[in-house]
């Protein structure tokens, strides 16, 4: 029981952060049909800002909630301006051009923040410092828990309210659905598409950014190619649970979260990103359009 | 208030348009007539800049002053006050009935006339009251173009650009249809519309333009072109 508990609230940990990189990737292929495949690249920018900017204010001697909160704030501002300019200058472009260039040319900027990434902040892995760290252990019966995973539950489960507020709730909101339903028709309702694509991507970039700080805090060694591998997951999350869908994506996420870690804990220790691959085949195979995904992607 | 200039429209390397000009009093109601094919909507997807013009411009007067829109994104120039309700009615179909009316109010920033415009539109078309709440797609077709008009109206446009509006609808509903833009006409806005149903829209209108393979080969007023045994031909039953 101690231990399904445990696997419990890990894979929801791991899960929120997949779904916090998920909802980016949805809600730009909403507005854009494109995945962009750099979004894995602003999580890790995300939790590098969150290092550089926490060992400049000399925050991790002493746990401080101000100073996480404030390290939080700047690194999803400064990725949300990466990815305004990534949108505004390698994506607006080629607005007009086929599908697969574009699809290039987001795997090219991809790469291209991986290795400028390893340019700046040299390959090897560097210690995230540990702003916030609640003291000591919850003991619910004879289970240990961890506060900090509970924290940072908390924080992913707050931020996803917060985006559902906005895009459900707001005058943007309802522009951005209406950009991702069809451009001509939304800017014939005089909606700047353009502004709201770039918003959309400051949008998903800030809450990849915010995934960083957080996966910084809970598994403290960052290192520029950290984002491919919860790139690749939280894609498979979108399609799993439906491209385009910002439900589905939470839902994904979370199934494939609990999923890795209950395979992991009880089955097959060395299987964790197998199986993510192994779902997604198995979706495409199965269910293409996902839980609750209305498009079919299509094969490129 | 509406100059067109010269304006043509090529799909690739396809001429859709030949160069044609004409122009639009304010106050005007007119209508495009033509058969399948012939290049209206491409007219009307040029004049809302959602197709590149080859050629030619387009100049919009309000207010005393000279706009060259077709130098313009879609956008600006719905905020000028020109709407175009597209063929097939353009619905968010994934959108609910109000969030759809709201988003056609997106030009006027004031929620004060935003609730008046509602209310118009609600006491103009009292089926789509008891709605508001369902989706866009659960709307029949007439309901559907009623939504479409309403939504159109929220922007509260000077020009409006409708796009066979009465496709696909029940003569009863043709003809509902038909009374609602002479009612927003009356209400002072200036309508460009496209149809099939040429002696309903001569009717109504009171001038006409007739497209036929991306040519304007005629134009005058509706009780010339009633009489025009061009129009009656073809469009008439003869
Ligand atoms: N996106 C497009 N690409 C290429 N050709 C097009 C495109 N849209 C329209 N056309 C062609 O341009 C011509 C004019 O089309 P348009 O839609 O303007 O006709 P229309 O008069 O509105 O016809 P309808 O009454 O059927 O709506 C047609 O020959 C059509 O096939
Ligand atoms: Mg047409």
């Amino acid at each position: 029981m101690t231990e399904f508990i445990q696997h419990l609230i890990n894979g929801l940990s791991v899960g929120s952060m997949y779904a916090l990189i998920a909802i980016g990737y949805t809600l730009v292929f909403g507005v854009l049909q494109l995945i962009n495949f750099a979004h894995g690249e602003i999580f890790m920018l995300g939790a590098f800002v969150g290092m550089y900017s926490a060992l400049f204010f000399g925050f991790g001697q002493t746990s401080s909630l101000l100073g996480l909160f404030l390290v939080l704030t700047l690194s999803m501002l400064v990725c949300a301006g990466v990815g305004y300019v990534i949108e505004r200058f390698a994506y607006r472009p080629l607005r007009k051009a086929p599908r697969i260039n574009v699809l290039i040319t987001a795997v090219g900027v991809s790469m291209f923040l991986q290795f400028t990434g390893q340019l700046f902040f040299g390959s090897d892995p560097k210690f995230f410092p540990q702003i916030y760290s609640p003291a000591g252990y919850w003991s619910v019966g004879s289970v240990q828990l961890n506060p900090l995973q509970f924290f940072v539950l908390g924080i992913s489960l707050c931020l996803m309210m917060a985006l559902h507020r906005l895009v459900f709730h707001t005058r943007m909101g309802r522009a951005m659905r209406a950009v991702s339903f069809n451009h001509d028709l939304a800017s014939l309702m005089g909606i700047p598409t353009n502004r709201v694509i770039s918003y959309t991507f400051m949008v998903g970039s800030a809450l990849a950014g915010a995934a960083g700080v957080l996966v910084g805090l809970t598994y403290p060694k960052i290192e520029p190619l950290m984002g491919v591998m919860p790139g690749l997951k939280a894609f498979v999350a979108v399609v799993l649970g439906g491209v385009g869908s910002i439900l589905g994506a939470v839902v994904g996420s979370l199934i494939l979260g609990l999923a890795e870690e209950f395979v992991v804990g009880y089955w097959a220790p060395t299987y964790r990103d197998a199986l993510s691959f192994g779902i997604l085949i198995l979706i495409l195979l199965i269910k293409p359009r996902g839980l609750f995904g209305k498009i079919q992607i299509e094969k490129v | 208030m509406l100059k067109i200039e010269n304006l043509s429209v090529h799909y690739g390397i396809v001429e859709a348009l030949s160069p044609f000009s004409f122009s639009l009093k304010q106050g005007e109601l007119v209508t495009i007539l033509g058969a399948n094919g012939a290049g209206k909507s491409t007219a009307l997807r040029a004049i809302s800049k959602l197709l590149k013009p080859s050629s030619g411009r387009v100049i919009f007067s309000s207010g005393g002053q000279d706009i060259t829109i077709s130098d313009m994104q879609p956008h600006d120039i719905v905020a000028l006050g020109i709407s175009h309700v597209p063929e097939g009615r353009g619905l968010f179909l994934n959108l609910s009935i109000f969030e759809n009316l709201d988003l056609g109010a997106w030009p006027v920033r004031d929620s004060k006339k935003n609730q008046e415009d509602l209310d118009l539109v609600l006491k103009i078309f009292p089926r789509l009251k008891e709605r508001l709440k369902q989706n866009a797609g659960t709307l029949s077709g007439g309901e559907q173009q009623m939504l479409a008009l309403g939504r159109a109206l929220m922007a509260r446009p000077k020009l409006l650009l409708l796009d066979e509006p009465s496709l696909g609808l029940s003569p009863q509903m043709v003809e509902l249809i038909f009374q609602v833009i002479a009612d927003i006409h009356k209400m002072g806005t200036t309508v460009l519309f496209v149809e099939q149903n040429a002696y309903q829209a001569l009717h109504i209108a009171h001038r006409g333009l007739v497209f036929e393979n991306g040519k304007l080969v005629l134009s005058g007023t509706s009780q010339e072109l009633l009489a025009s045994p061009q129009v009656q031909e073809a469009y008439l039953g003869g």
